[in-house]
């Protein structure tokens, strides 16, 4: 049987394990606000009895720990729909910026310029002015807007793709910060749970690794030390126990466009390996594909647009002769497909005198003849020159060129709005899943004031049950 | 039963009226630019079409103006041929005075001398220009086509050489469709189609048959002048066989100029239909898309009011 000071003892634990309750559901409440937050809640159970034969007494409420409500594979949804969605928002602006770029729509831009030329052409043809003097310099003038406007649409896409460039080694330096930090709490929370679970601990390593999850693509998973191993696609471990491996971005010499562009290494201590191909999510994966691939499409798009340009105004052009008896190019004659659309500029006859544009088949004056020709490019379908064409035939889809700027638009257009609803149906999805996360783990104001009433109401009572045995033992303290 | 909890209320809230907000931006760009596809994205195909659209319309503007260079220049052909048979038709005029028996030799070079001043007149005619080119030189239009060497003072009449190029330009009044806006002038004046140097069959040389008329009258020589009326018949022939030719050109352009100016019409109203906004369809929705986005945000202040706190004492 209990003596009436093990009751002041079960009275005076309850205090606490209330007092305790109250302090979770402060806790909770102050942080309803916090990002990553997981609600905690109070773990109690009936201590263990005092066994008598007349019966067993309890002895009162245990606190036997504070847990963290959190489900781990919705975790590991929001981390793998988090890396999925940071790509798409990447890319889905790179797209955005392209269509800006190429947009045709105001009725300026490279189609508008290409019609001026063949407009130019025209007006050549049906100049009345012997030699066509004025003629010839709009001809002239148009080509220079052309070129000009090629040079801008390949300028204004290169710093679309430097700057993903840029950002990737912003990433990759964000992430290895990440992977330090992650190490780092892997230690503070296998130390500290030693004792106790660290809640809070991981709630801050979760939301580090959504944070790293939104640079790069990873998977997770908890050892049974409460140690969180990280691994980045590819299956290479960036985070284990204390420990954090680098990734190194370093320049690309082999780079298509541009040697200063990264490449990214995976450094695991022993050794470097290019991992560069194998990263499609996440930040990181996301600008890695807008500067190798988006970017890097409308780029080539634009040259094969601008050789095969200079390669079907050449042909006729060479066909014909120039007022001044000169033969030769339009334009000077690109190299490559690469880069044809930053280095396209009018041949140096041209630029010399506009008389040397080839209206005629004679250096006559009124010979239009050439210029007639040059004209009809407009509606000349021809196989476009693709990158490694030259020096062999152009093995592109046959077209006109002005159907060619309509295609490549409209392709830019379809990748752009196909990538914005990708991005807003992940954008829905990562809002359900933090809905469900809430769900679960969120802090409901709602409900911490009911627990605070009734740990309030608890407390109460069991200070009642005190100030009872305080009662009884006065009584008993009154007979001595 | 799920849990609402105060975060996730808020979070849908935010997500609810940001796509709200984003969607009444596009419509509001719609009603600001009057256009249904402003970037290609709006509508990838459509703007694709509209390109073409575009492109097309270009084009049939830039033919509606090499039809009507062409028309000015055949305008100016067609006067020239006009002239040119006026000239023929008072030089047979003065061939059939000079032919008959009342004229003496005086009265005879009184004509001879008007002939002259024809002859002088058909010349500057087939070295006719139009805002400087000579149309009858084919491509070499900066220099006269028909030079005289010699003159009428020295006995005979000069000789005409035609020093232009045989070549006829065209214009372009379409995909692949070219109308011819000149002539070619040793043909017209000399009856020379193939370039031999002499007239073909049928044909002559009109400054040739000038000049025997001048010659026959000078020589009071009425038999030879008699001659002249007949090749000067078929001098008016000729210049009206190419008169025709130049009507059938003009002819064309004409027919091409209407059917562009249809096709431009079409091609603008085609371009209208495929990216301009349906003005009413647009802003009705952006007086709706407004009133959702509003009743959102009325809703949104209120999620933020009652928690059970409000209730406690």
């Amino acid at each position: 049987m209990g003596g009436i000071f093990s009751i002041l003892g079960t009275a005076s634990r309850a205090l606490a394990v209330n007092q305790n309750g109250l302090a979770v559901v402060s806790h909770n409440t102050a942080n309803v606000n916090t990002p990553g937050y997981t609600r905690q809640r109070q773990v109690t159970a009936a201590g263990a009895p005092i066994q008598d034969p007349r019966g067993a007494i309890g002895t009162g409420v245990e606190q036997t720990s504070i847990d963290r409500v959190s489900d781990e594979l919705l975790f590991r949804q929001l981390v793998s729909e988090g890396s999925r969605g940071a790509a798409l928002d990447v890319e889905v602006g790179a797209l955005a910026h392209i269509e800006d770029v190429l947009n045709e729509q105001s009725g300026n831009g490279l189609a508008a310029d290409l019609s001026a030329l063949f407009d130019g052409f025209d007006d050549l043809t049906s100049a009345s002015v012997p030699g066509a003097p004025v003629e010839r310099e709009a001809v002239r003038g148009a080509a220079e807007t052309l070129i000009g406007t090629l040079h801008r649409i390949d300028e204004r896409l290169r710093t679309i793709q430097s700057d993903a460039d840029a950002a990737v080694v912003v990433a990759v330096d964000e992430i290895n910060a990440l992977a330090d930090r992650i190490a780092a709490l892997n230690l503070d929370i296998v130390r500290a749970e030693v004792t106790a679970p660290a809640n809070d601990l991981r709630d801050t390593r979760d939301q580090l690794v959504r944070e790293l999850s939104k640079k790069v693509g990873i998977t997770s998973f908890e050892q049974e030390t409460g140690s969180l191993t990280v691994m980045i696609s590819g299956g290479l471990t960036l985070v284990e126990n204390g420990s954090s491996r680098n990734l190194v971005a370093e320049a690309d010499p082999t780079h298509p466009f541009d040697p200063r562009f990264s490449r990214v290494l995976f450094d695991d201590g022993a050794g470097r390996r290019d991992v560069t191909a194998t990263l499609r999510e996440g930040e990181l994966g996301g600008q890695l594909r807008v500067r190798d691939e988006i970017v890097a499409d409308a780029i080539r798009d634009v040259d094969a647009i601008a050789f095969t340009l200079a390669d079907q105004i050449n042909v006729v052009h060479a066909a014909g002769i120039g007022l001044d008896g000169t033969v030769g190019n339009f334009f000077a004659s690109p190299a490559t497909v690469e880069d044809a659309a930053r280095d396209l500029a009018l041949d140096p006859s041209i630029t010399a005198s506009a008389d040397a544009i080839a209206a005629g088949t004679t250096f006559d004056p009124g010979d239009n003849r050439n210029a007639l020709a040059l004209a009809a490019l407009r509606d000349t379908s021809t196989p476009l020159f693709v990158p490694g064409d030259p020096p062999g035939p152009a093995t592109g889809p046959d077209r006109t060129l002005l159907d060619q700027i309509a295609v490549s638009t409209a392709r830019i257009g379809t990748e752009a709005r196909a990538a914005s609803g990708a991005q807003q149906a992940q954008h829905q999805l990562l809002n359900e899943l933090e809905n469900r996360r809430d769900a679960m783990s969120g802090v409901s104001l709602d409900e911490e004031m009911i627990d605070l009433i009734r740990l309030e109401a608890a407390y109460q009572a069991n200070a009642r049950v005190i100030s009872t045995v305080d009662g009884l033992l006065d009584n008993v303290l009154a007979l001595l | 039963m799920t849990r609402i909890t105060t975060a996730m209320s808020l979070r849908t809230a935010i997500f609810n009226i940001n796509a709200q907000r984003e969607r009444l931006a596009t419509t509001e760009e719609q009603v600001a630019s009057g256009l249904r596809i402003n970037r290609p994205s709006d509508d990838p195909s459509g703007a694709a079409q509209a390109a073409r659209l575009r492109a097309e319309d270009a084009a049939v503007n830039q033919y509606q103006r090499n039809v009507d260079a062409g028309s000015a220049r055949l305008v100016t052909i067609e006067g020239a041929l006009d002239d040119s048979l006026d000239l023929i038709q008072r030089a047979r005029e003065l061939a059939v005075q000079g032919a008959t028996d009342t004229q003496d030799a005086a009265s005879r070079e009184i004509l001879a001398i008007e002939v002259e001043s024809l002859y002088e007149q058909l010349l500057s005619m087939a070295n006719q220009r139009h805002s400087g080119s000579y149309v009858f030189g084919g491509t070499r239009s900066s220099t006269p086509p028909f030079s005289s060497g010699g003159s009428f003072g020295s006995g005979t009449p000069p000789m005409v050489t035609f020093l232009g190029d045989s070549t006829e330009l065209d214009v372009s009044i379409g995909s692949g469709s070219r109308v011819t806006t000149t002539l070619d002038g040793r043909r017209v004046f000399m009856g020379d189609a193939d370039g031999d140097g002499s007239p073909e069959a049928g044909r002559a040389d009109v400054f040739q048959v000038l000049g025997d008329l001048w010659s026959g009258l000078m020589a009071d020589d009425r038999d030879a002048v008699a001659q002249s009326i007949d090749r000067l018949d078929a001098v008016e022939l000729q210049l009206e066989l190419e008169l025709t030719r130049v009507g059938a050109y003009s002819g064309r352009l004409e027919r091409a100029g209407a059917q562009l100016r249809d096709e431009d019409v079409d091609l603008t109203a085609r371009l209208s239909g495929v990216e301009d906004a349906d003005t009413v369809e647009v802003i009705s929705r952006l007086a709706e898309q407004q009133a959702t986005l509003e009743a959102s945000l009325r809703v949104a202040s209120r999620l933020l009011g009652p928690s059970l706190v409000d209730f406690l004492g």
